[in-house]
């Protein structure tokens, strides 16, 4: 592109007062060389940086933030902030690369006081790659919105990271190695995965759905999720936040509710009638459950979690069980599941994002002469073979 | 419909049900139980239906959807009274010519009736067929002459004699009594005496007194209750009534399954219908004794299915079991004493107080009294619910009933009891259906499903298979349990997928100490059932499969 | 039955030492008001029992019956006696706080107690969640305050604590007298996640298109 010439990279730099701040200060006496394109922010301790900081000067534009710190084992306070900043920053890492966005963009330097000339030298290799990778956002593709949208997500989330990080990924021995080798490991991408990167894809989703209202098919799109994932981010939601309907017929609802009233346990009775009804549960509906039976919310939300009965997204037009029960089981029922997930795309739980199908594993209904079998609406479909399942399911619109 | 207000006038009622059918008229019935709704019994129904109508028979042949026969595997089956004449497999395309062949002109159609895949050998009556030869079926029997949506059925077979007899002949202690007389045991997995459950109930201080049907059914390959409770819902309801009586509880619960909606339609109907006739509700048979009776549906999850955790589903609370320190018959929902029993339980009490304590215990083993449903799936040639004396064995009832294992597979083992079952090995397949033998053997007899594996099962997989089964269907309240369960799962996998390291069989059975002894329920006490009986029988296909990942790890290192 | 009432002493037997202690007590109160320690998680006295952790497990010897019991649910009864230390007990505990130590390594509580019975943090591979379910917080919010803002979702390994927003964006802001009680810290980690999922400064509907 033409425009290479013109772009000025803009670096914000946290330095440490003791060490790096002094070297910094040691380059520019020194008269050494290095790129003026950096902007300085001097702190008590490269701990202090909080990846609020970070995630604020990247929203501000910055297209590149550099931290310099104490080596490790010369921190200036016992509490040993540089690890900390260690720590921190490989997870800031992760989350720009979650985002979509090119992680040397962040970078961590250990600079003594006395280490003028290494200040200069990491900056004459920062500012030109900084350089290279392009605008922040421009450069890894994302157009403004989107990256605004990504950055203001995860910048939501951090008082979470922050507590996750402390009770969850911290390293018990403080040497650079051991660092080095837990957030390289699989178990912290796993525990990554599972504890922040699944609730960033939830807080995304959350941010879509309150700018306008969207189908499961277009969330998937925007966000470059597979289908299958956006349906089980979406049972998360659910969860945290349940989903408006679009309409009600609360009179139905006050119906099914009266009919049970002052019945022992009709709490439950009402529920199941509603979701054979409706097919789910909106969180208007287990409002107004949760007034007219006179039961908090936290409790009507165990039961309906308790079993997959109970749905708190819009299920698909055809429910798909396949039977799992024992006998189904050593029948074959396992590779006639994976044969309807590989056809409708999706895994139990979940919902296609054109609504057409559900899928749920249900447990044994006593059909066993049938096993293996798949129920899908309600009626049977005994000994189906993986070949035969085909033929059921092209039946359904 | 006419209330009834006496014994006299309960007979006569029954006189004149029994009068105005004629026993030489033809009866079609089908059954329309679980097992055959995949096989389009509907249909079938519907084109005998419409066939009697199109030949203008319909005041000359009765249509009857009947509840289960048993025999699912053969279904949808079909019988021919007054002949008895049995069909199996029956599609809708034979009706015509079952009722102009059979119905009309008496004839058998060879194609239809049962034959035997070994011998060739041709049965055209139930009693003929094996998988009915070698049964007992005083609580099934009735299900193939009883359509569940018509009292009168049930009481043309003598239904509602023994609720009449115990209200208006006996006290609630002669019934006490005679149950005890009778070693009724528990049917739901327990064993445990019922007529001791009843008096501990009876005996609690406290006015308010609860009975209830446990019909949840959730251990996985059971379906024997949904078959009695659906097929032949009268007879567990005068079983609870007799018992509320003897307890002396006006209100009823009957707790199911909601994912079947034939149970509840059938228990609603029989309940409105014994209401109609006063055999339900005030004054019953006008003997002064009030008992009312709530359905109650289940959110279908397995633990919702442990007694304590079952009680607080119907006060309106998560299926979350509570410890059992106090017994449930002394305090139960909402703190009541409330008696719980299985659909089997009760289903037999109706028998023992019409026949008497001492024909039921002429029936079964020394500590095992009258027969037992068990239902067969898995790896066998004839699923179904099939009803048997105690003592017979297992092998009488896999072989002998069930047919065998198909496709010329060798029998490995036999799982009874779910997930909180256990195996027993085919060197042990001449023990006797009893509570006791089997509970030694660790496989207690559960609710009496049997899992039938053949040659080809890896019983780690099974036994992870189950433990995963329960890591979803478990309450996750107490720590033993859920944690238990969780690390029992992943060894588990870990060896199944050639993972497993040296060490692992002993650290499972280190778990497996602490969820025993530890959990809350008897859902964390017994989850590592499967487990240890498998570890007792199959232990070397654990190793075998442990030995192999070793062997395979000092490959790399050479 | 009720033969007791009147009769409100009941004399138990705890580690050998008489104690006694009144008709429907605990094993747990029993010891407690003899200064017998039973090491507990899920326990809280302004709440109901709840037995849930099981770390209280105790044996417990009844007419010559020896079983393992709650201690904080088990109730006292005359002849009882009560071993709160022995070879099984500890095993008990030691693999209960090896299970939980796979969710919180670094709870102070269960560090304290793992030391005692000397449970290693690694038995088992790390989990996600840094809940170990305890439910104080959820009882408490519902026994003492009444609020009912968090409670429980899912069963069986998937159970989970969770906010319910409306409620929690009410109520918790000036409350949060649950957040000391959690062992782990995980409920405030929830808390903050459903602050920043949920509590919608913005807009509030969601709309999901079918």
């Amino acid at each position: 592109m033409a425009a290479g010439h013109t772009f000025e990279p803009r670096i914000l730099g946290f330095l440490c007062n003791w060490c790096c701040y002094a070297g910094a200060d040691l380059a520019g006496v020194s008269r050494y060389q290095y790129p003026p394109n950096i902007r300085v922010i001097r702190l008590m301790c490269s701990g202090r940086v909080d990846p609020a900081f970070i995630l604020r000067a990247f929203l501000n534009g910055t297209d590149g933030v550099f931290i310099g710190g104490c080596w490790l084992g010369e921190c200036h306070y016992i509490t040993e902030g540089n690890y900390d900043a260690l720590s921190m920053v490989y997870i800031c890492k992760k989350l720009l690369e979650h985002i979509g966005l090119n992680p040397e963009r962040l970078r961590l330097e250990w600079v003594s006081a006395g280490e003028g000339i290494r200040f200069a030298n990491i900056m004459n290799e920062f500012v030109p790659g900084i350089e290279k990778l392009g605008p922040l956002g421009k450069g890894e593709g994302l157009d403004e919105h989107e990256l605004k949208f990504k950055l203001e997500a995860v910048t939501k989330l951090i008082p979470y990271i922050k507590l996750v990080e402390r009770e969850r990924l911290r390293v018990p021995v403080r040497t650079e190695e051991e660092y080095h080798k837990f957030f390289t490991s699989d178990e912290f991408n796993r525990l990554f995965n599972e504890l922040i990167g699944d609730k960033l894809a939830v807080c995304q989703i959350m941010a879509l759905l309150r700018e306008r209202s969207l189908s499961a098919g277009e969330i998937s799109e925007i966000l470059g999720l597979s289908p299958s994932e956006v349906s089980r981010h979406l049972n998360v939601l659910a969860r945290n936040q349940n989903l408006k309907t679009v309409a009600v017929d609360n009179d139905k609802i006050d119906q099914i509710i009266n009919k049970h009233q002052g019945k022992a346990g009709s709490l439950v009775q009402v529920l199941l009638e509603i979701q054979h009804e409706n097919h789910w549960l909106p969180q208007d509906v287990l409002d107004r459950v949760s007034t007219k039976l006179d039961v908090p919310l936290s409790r009507i939300m165990q039961i309906v979690t308790f079993h997959k009965t109970f749905s708190l997204v819009p299920k698909g037009r055809n429910e798909v069980h396949v039977c799992v029960g024992p006998s189904c089981y050593v029948r074959g029922s396992t590779r006639l599941l994976d044969t309807v997930q590989d056809l409708i795309g999706i895994k139990p739980g979940e919902t296609d994002p054109d609504s057409k199908f559900s899928l749920e594993t249900g447990n044994c209904l006593g059909c066993c002469n049938l096993g293996p079998e798949i129920i899908v609406d309600g009626k049977h479909h005994g000994r189906v073979t993986p070949d035969k399942v085909k033929d059921v399911l092209k039946n359904y619109e | 419909m006419p209330r009834i207000n006496s014994a006299s006038e309960l007979e006569e009622l029954r006189k004149g049900v029994l009068s105005k059918r004629d026993p030489d008229k033809p009866c079609i019935a089908i059954c329309a139980g679980m097992g055959c709704l995949g096989l389009s019994n509907g249909r079938v129904i519907s084109a005998f239906e419409k066939e009697i109508n199109k030949k203008d028979l319909k005041t000359k042949v009765d249509i009857r959807a009947t509840g289960c026969h048993g025999y699912c595997e053969k279904g949808p089956m079909v019988l021919i009274y007054p002949e008895e004449i049995c069909y199996v497999e029956v599609t809708p395309k034979d009706v015509p010519e079952i009722v102009s062949q059979t119905v009309l002109r008496k004839k058998v159609i060879d194609r239809l009736i049962y034959a035997d895949p070994d011998t060739g050998e041709k049965a055209a009556h139930q009693a003929e067929i094996p998988f009915y030869k070698n049964q007992m079926r005083h609580l099934i029997g009735n299900n193939a002459k009883i359509d569940p949506r018509s009292i009168d059925d049930y009481l043309a077979v003598g239904g509602y004699s023994a609720l009449s007899k115990s209200l208006l002949k006996m006290s609630p202690e002669q019934i006490l009594e005679e149950i005890k007389k009778a070693e009724l045991r528990g049917r739901g997995g327990g064993g445990f005496p019922a007529g001791r459950k009843w008096e501990t109930a009876r005996n609690a201080p406290g006015k308010e007194k609860y009975v209830i049907v446990n019909g949840h059914e959730g251990e996985l390959g059971a379906f024997m209750d949904r078959a009695i409770l659906s097929g032949n819902p009268h007879s567990v309801l005068e079983g609870l009534i007799i018992g509320a009586y003897a307890i002396g509880s006006h209100q009823g619960f009957i707790y199911t399954r909601h994912d079947t909606p034939q149970l509840k339609n059938n228990i609603d109907m029989a309940l409105t219908q014994a209401e109609e006739y006063g055999l339900l509700g005030e004054n019953i048979l006008g003997s002064g004794f009030d008992f009312h009776v709530e359905v109650h549906l289940d959110i279908g999850i397995f633990v919702s299915g442990e007694s304590s955790a079952l009680m607080r589903s119907i006060e309106g609370n998560p299926p979350e079991p509570r410890p059992k320190y106090i017994r449930t018959s002394v305090s139960g929902i909402w703190g009541k004493p409330s008696a719980l029993n299985n659909v089997e339980t009760w289903a037999n009490v109706p028998l023992i107080i019409d026949k008497g304590s001492e024909w039921y215990t002429s029936t079964g083993t020394e500590r095992s009294k009258g027969t037992k449903l068990v239902s067969l799936s898995g790896n066998i040639v004839n699923t179904g619910v099939a009803e048997v004396p105690f003592g017979t064995t297992v092998r009488e009832i896999v072989f002998g009933i069930g047919g065998g294992i198909p496709n010329g597979k060798k029998i490995k083992a036999v799982h009874f009891g779910g997930p909180m079952g256990g195996s027993i090995p085919e060197s042990l397949l001449d023990t006797p259906l009893d509570f006791d033998e089997l509970a030694k053997l660790g496989a207690p007899i559960g609710a009496g499903s049997m899992l039938v594996l053949d040659e080809d099962t890896s019983m780690v997989d099974i036994t992870r298979y189950f433990l995963d089964f329960l890591s979803n269907e478990s309450c996750g309240k107490c720590v033993p349990c859920r944690e238990g369960i969780r690390q029992m799962l992943r060894i588990l996998t870990n060896i199944r997928d050639g993972k497993g390291r040296e060490g692992d069989i002993e650290l499972l059975e280190e778990i497996s100490e602490v969820t025993g002894a530890a959990s809350l329920c008897a859902l964390g006490k017994t989850a590592a059932d499967p487990l240890l009986s498998t570890l007792r029988y199959f232990r070397d296909e654990y190793e075998a499969n442990i030995a192999k990942m070793k062997r395979s790890a000092e490959k790399r290192e050479l | 039955m009720g033969k007791h009432k009147k009769t409100s002493e009941i004399i138990i037997q705890i580690d050998g030492k008489e104690v006694k202690a009144a008709e429907g007590m605990t094993v747990l109160e029993a010891a407690q008001s003899a200064d017998i320690f039973i090491p507990t998680l899920c326990h809280h006295e302004k709440l109901e029992p709840y037995g849930a952790c099981r770390i209280c497990t105790v044996e417990a010897e009844v007419r010559g019956w020896t079983k393992f019991v709650a201690a904080c649910l088990y109730p006292v009864e005359q002849d009882l006696v009560v071993r709160t230390r022995s070879e099984k007990v500890d095993k008990i505990r030691k693999m209960i706080l090896e299970f939980l130590l796979a969710h919180a390594p670094y709870s102070p509580q269960l560090q304290d107690l793992a030391q005692e019975y000397g449970a290693d943090q690694d038995s088992f591979e790390k989990e996600s969640s840094f809940c170990i379910l305890c439910g104080l917080c959820v009882r408490y919010c519902a026994e003492v305050k009444k609020k009912n803002a968090v409670g429980f979702v899912d069963c069986g390994a998937r159970r989970e604590i969770r906010f319910i927003p409306e409620i929690a964006a009410k109520e918790c802001h000036s409350c949060k007298e649950c957040f000391p009680l959690c062992p782990t810290s995980f409920l405030q980690a929830a808390f903050v996640l459903t602050e920043s999922l949920a509590f919608s400064r913005d807009s509030s509907p969601t709309a999901l298109k079918k």
